[in-house]
């Protein structure tokens, strides 16, 4: 009786691609284990979730319990539903004030954050708002009249709001940084030092990221109270990823990724610049190549970035050229290959930026194309991360980026979710083409809307009334899993 | 003490491994040392934390018969009259020691509670102390566990106790990217593999990206070309705005109002602030990576402050310079930077600038132009902090000089290394000084180019006229490309003549005599401009900087009007000549207790702080050194004795003019050495002679001009 909830989910199809122990090495908890609410392991199992990975193994449950966490896991292995796992499990949807901050340090950070927000809380009735520069901030302001429970934001936005009580975090219990060294950097920690001020003197906090090139002893000190570090890394690449390099003269680097294009098996790319110039200049190249393709950066109207990233999530283009704005925590499931056109300056600009490949410990490959002057800098980064970069071969091994299926690659929007937006009010969806039309998450249309009202009535059309209403979702004590394993932390 | 402790219980370290050992014997010499009562507290204090934290934990009491009692530590007395009482919970006889009777006897005398009296403990262990104050958790618990720290007390304090308690392992750091990848601190390089295109490839587009710009529309030409349209709903992601409300018009036009204030705000120049407020700042010093991606290696906020002012590479550059080549910010020395940051508005000025350095023609001496440069230039003088402390010697010179020759400090501002150097002609207003004035502005250049003049960086003094800005950490790039910058009209007074060709050629006969002494110079260096730039060039690896980051001062306490100054130098030069003749013979700058800073010599009002020597030939060509910009210099000038010195960095004394004896013997007034070669010929002061004091100035230039030779050679 108790599980026919799980009868009625609308679970995504399974992705078949191989994974590796990044995300594997578990100790084998559910996420039923951890006594999360039932609206709560509804989404997350809608979101085609199967098991934690370990990341979320060891933060989930301690997060619960109220302990500061510091955390370090590799790119794409479920770093932001570890947060956004306990995040939802905390906040109450009854309560009409924003009980949740999570600080990004870009805005499709935000964007993307708060849509996985969403997505796992879709059933919570939690209403979850975004706020950046770059948008119409009397928008933002108006938006806040309405109840918010969970605010997304980027650091300057937030304290603006903050700071003129427009944005009342005075009973904000939760405080949530991901990308936590580029956020302890010192450009956001000022920016970061001031918001806090405004949280309660009593908060809890969980910090977030792949990479923490320095250390950070020094807000830990001064903000968080007993820290739980969890370090997931005894290394800093991630397995499913292979690297290259190409020693090529300046000249020749068109050349090269007119080649690589042509040889490689590209399910989605993403092209890394160090300028936003040639950013520009690259994208203009690609398309005369005969290769849709987007590209982001800073300097460009953010309505037209969240567009290119909006797009290019949704797989509509097959590459992207972007700056170092989208190197830190994009997750596109669909990109296999990662082309450093520029090498960065940092190493951890290189770790975040090939990331982008190999999500969730699926396979990829980063290529970086080296000229004269970069040399020194790849000897550098390899020496930082401890590896050698190989390169690159005539031919590459197919089975080292590429699935055999690939199919079933998570979307975050599938079409026939998308709300009632005007786009799809006026029946614009036939106009899409029909190979992006894989329904991920759910079949029935999905309503964004923060009321309340208007949810309650659509879940009990979705779910049979028996499967929603019975009992309060705490009482799971029967759910089968649980009999096997002795709940894991007991916090 | 106790604040090691308590900061590393915030680390959260469980740490267990403190090995306090001690000998008992140590504890019977205690008595041997006096330690004062402080001392004592602090071990005593120690000691007590050290029973504190140990109580519920394991410990073994050897009594003095020789019986060790083990249990669990209930609770101690350390201010028992005869050593520390010990309370035991459970006690267990481990040792029989000497005791007669067998263990088992004495077992069965046991209760649930042992008391030793203080007296009767010869020893006490503590085992498992945890100095953390909280309970391990975790992985460290884990890791920890194995190991059994043993920690023997003993019951007096004495000197041992502290030492290995504070030299404990911080265990469990947060660990950073290399501690992962157990990176070794060698860079290793390699032979690259060249990348080659196939054979039968074609490829017409062999080009680099900058060979061709066109701005494009991306949405219109995928969508041209591919068919890609757009879905973006903001809904998906954010929430929606009840436009439904009631009370909606009125909570638009206060949120209106809200965003207009937040919108109005400066964003004191935090680039992410400027950025999500709409600001737009000139951040093309920093690139993306920078910004989104990179962590900011550097430890110092003054730095973080500043870097936003760094702005050494022309935004749009033609051709891809990858970010190693590029001068970074992060480069940049503190001087350059802060003297930046101090200048308020440039972004209101510039476009006015652009406009008018575009509308004159190359060369055209376009008064307005300049006159507005020039008040930019005084705006900036003015706002203009000087980021360190200065000594009161240096000041006192600074000002004088300034007397002196008045256009000496800015012409070394106005060096333009990437043009001939041009004179302008000025009077000299002192025939002691005219020589250094003249070469000074021998050295400015007068061409004004309109194209790379950018005011947008308005030259620092400090930064620009004294050699610190060349420190070791700052590029030469960075350097070159900021002096560029510098434009032509800055140094210019309004009432400073402006130059005609007339003058131009008059005086530039001078410094072609001056140039002809350089031209060995010119050849070695790789500016083109005039002697300061060689000089420059060569430099960056003498001076280390050595400021101290107070930008609080106002350059004001810096350069004193001309009164004080006078009066100060006045007084320093008594001071000075006093102090010598108490000490003659001995080494002057290291033994004078009435100097400040080492800069004994300082108050003769000469521009330049190095002046040694009593010399009178004063005829001969001196290649301008900029006065009134050597505190840094002089600070870590450790008098011309390397192993006297502070612990500077010792390369800039090699081109200290306190040296040796190369460049005496080079100037022309004969081999007379340094005043403060003590061991050549001892210094005898003259008390007020002007005389003295003018040749000594004189004297100072040679030494300079003789120091630059050397150097270049």
């Amino acid at each position: 009786m108790e599980d026919d909830w799980k009868s009625q989910l609308n679970i995504p199809k399974k992705d078949t691609r191989p994974q590796t122990d990044d995300v594997l090495n578990t100790r084998g908890n559910t996420f039923e284990d951890f006594y999360l609410k039932r609206e709560l392991l509804m989404g997350i199992f809608e979101a085609g979730f199967e098991k934690p990975s370990p990341i979320q193994e060891e933060a989930i449950p301690i997060a619960i319990a109220g302990r500061d966490v510091l955390a370090r896991a590799k790119n794409g292995t479920g770093k932001t539903a570890a947060f956004v796992v306990p995040t939802l499990e905390k906040v109450k949807p009854k309560v009409n004030k924003i009980q949740a901050l999570i600080m990004v340090p870009t805005r499709e950070l935000a964007l993307q954050t708060s849509q996985v927000v969403r997505t796992l809380g879709k059933h919570c009735g939690i209403s979850c708002m975004v706020t950046t520069g770059g948008t119409n901030l009397r928008d933002d302001i108006l938006r806040l009249n309405e109840p918010v429970h969970i605010l997304v934001g980027t650091p300057g936005r937030v304290l603006d709001l903050a700071s003129r009580k427009v944005a009342d975090l005075s009973e904000c219990p939760l405080f949530v940084m991901d990308e936590a060294d580029k956020m302890l950097s010192r450009d956001f920690k000022a920016i970061i030092e001031q918001i806090l001020t405004f949280l309660p003197p009593v908060h809890q906090s969980l910090l977030f990221s792949a990479t923490f090139p320095l250390t950070v002893k020094e807000f830990m000190v001064k903000h968080l109270h007993k820290p739980y570090e969890i370090n997931l890394m005894d290394e800093l690449t991630l397995k499913g990823i292979t690297q290259y390099y190409a020693f090529v003269e300046e000249r020749q680097k068109l050349h090269c990724l007119n080649t690589l294009f042509s040889k490689l098996q590209i399910n989605q790319a993403i092209i890394f610049c160090n300028s936003t110039n040639r950013v520009e200049l690259l994208a203009k190249k690609i398309t005369d190549l005969g290769y849709s393709c987007y590209y982001s950066h800073a300097r460009m109207k953010q309505s037209e970035r969240n567009k290119v990233f909006h797009e290019f999530r949704q797989g509509k283009v097959r590459t992207l050229v972007c700056s170092d704005l989208l190197t830190r925590g994009i997750d596109i499931q669909a990109v296999n290959v990662v082309i450093n056109f520029d090498f960065p300056k940092t190493a951890e600009t290189y770790l975040h930026r090939i990331g982008r490949s190999g999500r969730f410990g699926h396979l990829g490959l980063a290529i970086n194309l080296i000229n004269w002057n970069d040399r020194f800098n790849l000897y550098k980064i390899e020496q930082e991360l401890g590896t050698e970069i190989a390169a690159i071969p005539a031919q590459i091994d197919k089975s080292l980026y590429v699935a055999e299926d690939d199919s079933a690659v998570p979307v975050p929007f599938p079409l026939a979710s998308l709300p009632n937006t005007m786009a799809n009010v006026a029946g614009q969806q036939q106009q899409l083409p029909p190979q992006l039309t894989q329904p991920q998450f759910t079949a029935v249309p999905q309503q964004y809307a923060p009321q309340q009202q208007q949810y309650m009535p659509q879940q009990q059309y979705q779910y049979p009334p028996q499967a929603f209403m019975q009992g309060p979702p705490q009482s799971m004590e029967q759910a089968p899993s649980m009999q096997g394993h002795a709940p894991q932390q007991t916090y | 003490m106790k604040g090691t402790y308590s900061g590393k219980r915030r680390e959260g370290n469980g740490n267990s491994n403190n090995g306090i050992n001690r000998n008992p014997n140590a504890n019977t010499s205690s008595g041997a040392f006096y330690e004062t009562e402080e001392t004592t507290k602090n071990f005593n204090d120690r000691l007590n934390y050290l029973l504190a934290t140990s109580i519920s934990t394991e410990a073994t009491v050897t009594v003095t018969t020789g019986v060790k009692y083990s249990g669990i530590l209930a609770a101690c007395n350390p201010e028992g009259s005869n050593g520390v009482d010990v309370v035991l919970k459970f006690p267990k006889v481990i040792d029989k020691g000497f005791a007669t009777s067998n263990i088992d006897q004495l077992a069965s005398d046991l209760k649930e509670n042992l008391v030793i009296k203080g007296e009767d403990v010869a020893e006490l262990q503590l085992h498992d102390v945890n100095f953390s104050g909280e309970g391990k958790v975790g992985k460290e618990a884990k890791e920890e566990s194995g190991q059994k720290a043993e920690v023997k007390a003993e019951f007096k304090p004495s000197s041992k106790l502290a030492g290995p308690a504070t030299e404990r392992k911080i265990k469990a750091e947060f660990k950073t990217d290399t501690d992962i990848s157990g990176a070794n601190t060698v860079i290793k390089e390699r032979e690259l593999e060249k990348w080659v295109p196939d054979d039968h490839e074609t490829f017409d587009m062999n080009e680099s990206l900058e060979d061709s710009t066109t701005s494009w529309n991306q949405f219109a030409v995928n969508e041209e070309k591919f068919g890609v349209t757009s879905t973006f709903d903001e809904h998906l992601y954010t929430t929606r705005i009840n436009k439904d409300d009631p009370n909606y018009l009125h909570r638009l036009k206060e949120a209106d109002r809200i965003a207009k204030e937040i919108e109005s705000q400066g964003a004191s120049g935090n680039v992410h602030l400027a950025e999500e407020r709409g600001i737009i700042v000139d951040d093309s010093g920093i690139d993306e990576e920078d910004k989104y991606s990179g962590v900011d290696r550097r430890g110092d906020e003054l730095l973080a402050a500043l870097k936003l002012n760094a702005k050494s590479n022309p935004p749009k550059a033609k051709k891809y310079v990858p970010p190693t080549l590029r001068s970074q910010p992060h480069n940049a020395d503190p001087a350059i930077i802060s003297s930046k940051a101090a200048v308020i508005s440039p972004q209101t000025v510039h476009p006015k600038e652009h406009k008018n350095q575009e509308l004159a023609p190359e060369g055209g001496h376009s008064h307005s132009r300049k006159k507005n440069q020039l008040d930019e230039l005084k705006e900036f003088s003015e706002k203009f902090k000087v980021p360190y402390e200065m000594p009161e010697e240096v000041k006192a010179m600074l000002k004088k000089s300034s007397e002196n020759s008045p256009k000496a400090p800015q012409a070394a501002l106005k060096v333009n290394p990437s043009l001939p150097p041009k004179p302008t002609s000025t009077p000299p207003t002192n025939p002691n000084s005219s020589a250094s004035s003249k070469n000074a502005r021998a050295t400015r250049d007068l061409t004004p180019s309109a194209n790379k003049a950018e005011l947008r960086k308005p030259p620092a003094r400090m930064s620009q006229g004294h050699t610190p800005v060349h420190s070791p950490s700052s590029g030469r790039h960075a350097n070159i490309s900021r002096r560029r910058n510098i434009s032509q009209g800055s140094f210019f007074g309004s009432k400073c003549p402006l130059a005609n060709k007339k003058d131009f050629s008059k005086n530039f006969n001078m410094f072609i005599k001056g140039k002809e002494a350089f031209e060995q110079n010119r050849a070695a260096g790789k500016s083109k401009g005039g002697a300061a730039s060689v000089f420059v060039i060569e430099k960056p690896y003498f001076t280390a900087p050595t400021w101290f980051s107070n930008v609080e001062q106002s350059y004001r306490t810096m350069f004193p009007d001309e009164h004080t100054a006078i009066q100060r130098s006045q007084m320093k030069m008594q001071q000075r000549s006093m102090s010598a003749m108490s000490s003659p013979g001995s080494p002057h700058m290291m033994g004078v207790p009435g100097m400040m800073m080492g800069m004994p010599m300082g108050p003769s009002g000469s521009p330049n702080p190095y002046m040694m020597a009593p010399n009178a030939s004063a005829n001969m060509y001196m290649p301008f050194q900029p006065p009134a910009f050597y505190p840094p210099v002089m600070q870590m000038m450790p008098m011309g004795d390397e192993r006297g010195g502070s612990g500077t960095p010792p390369p800039q004394n090699t081109g200290s003019p306190l040296g040796g004896p190369t460049f005496m013997n080079a100037g022309p007034g004969g081999p007379i050495p340094p005043f403060n070669y003590s061991a050549a010929a001892p210094f005898q002061p003259v008390m007020g002679s002007r005389s003295f004091r003018q040749g000594f100035q004189n004297q100072s230039y040679q030494n300079h001009h003789n120091r630059h030779r050397a150097h270049d050679r």
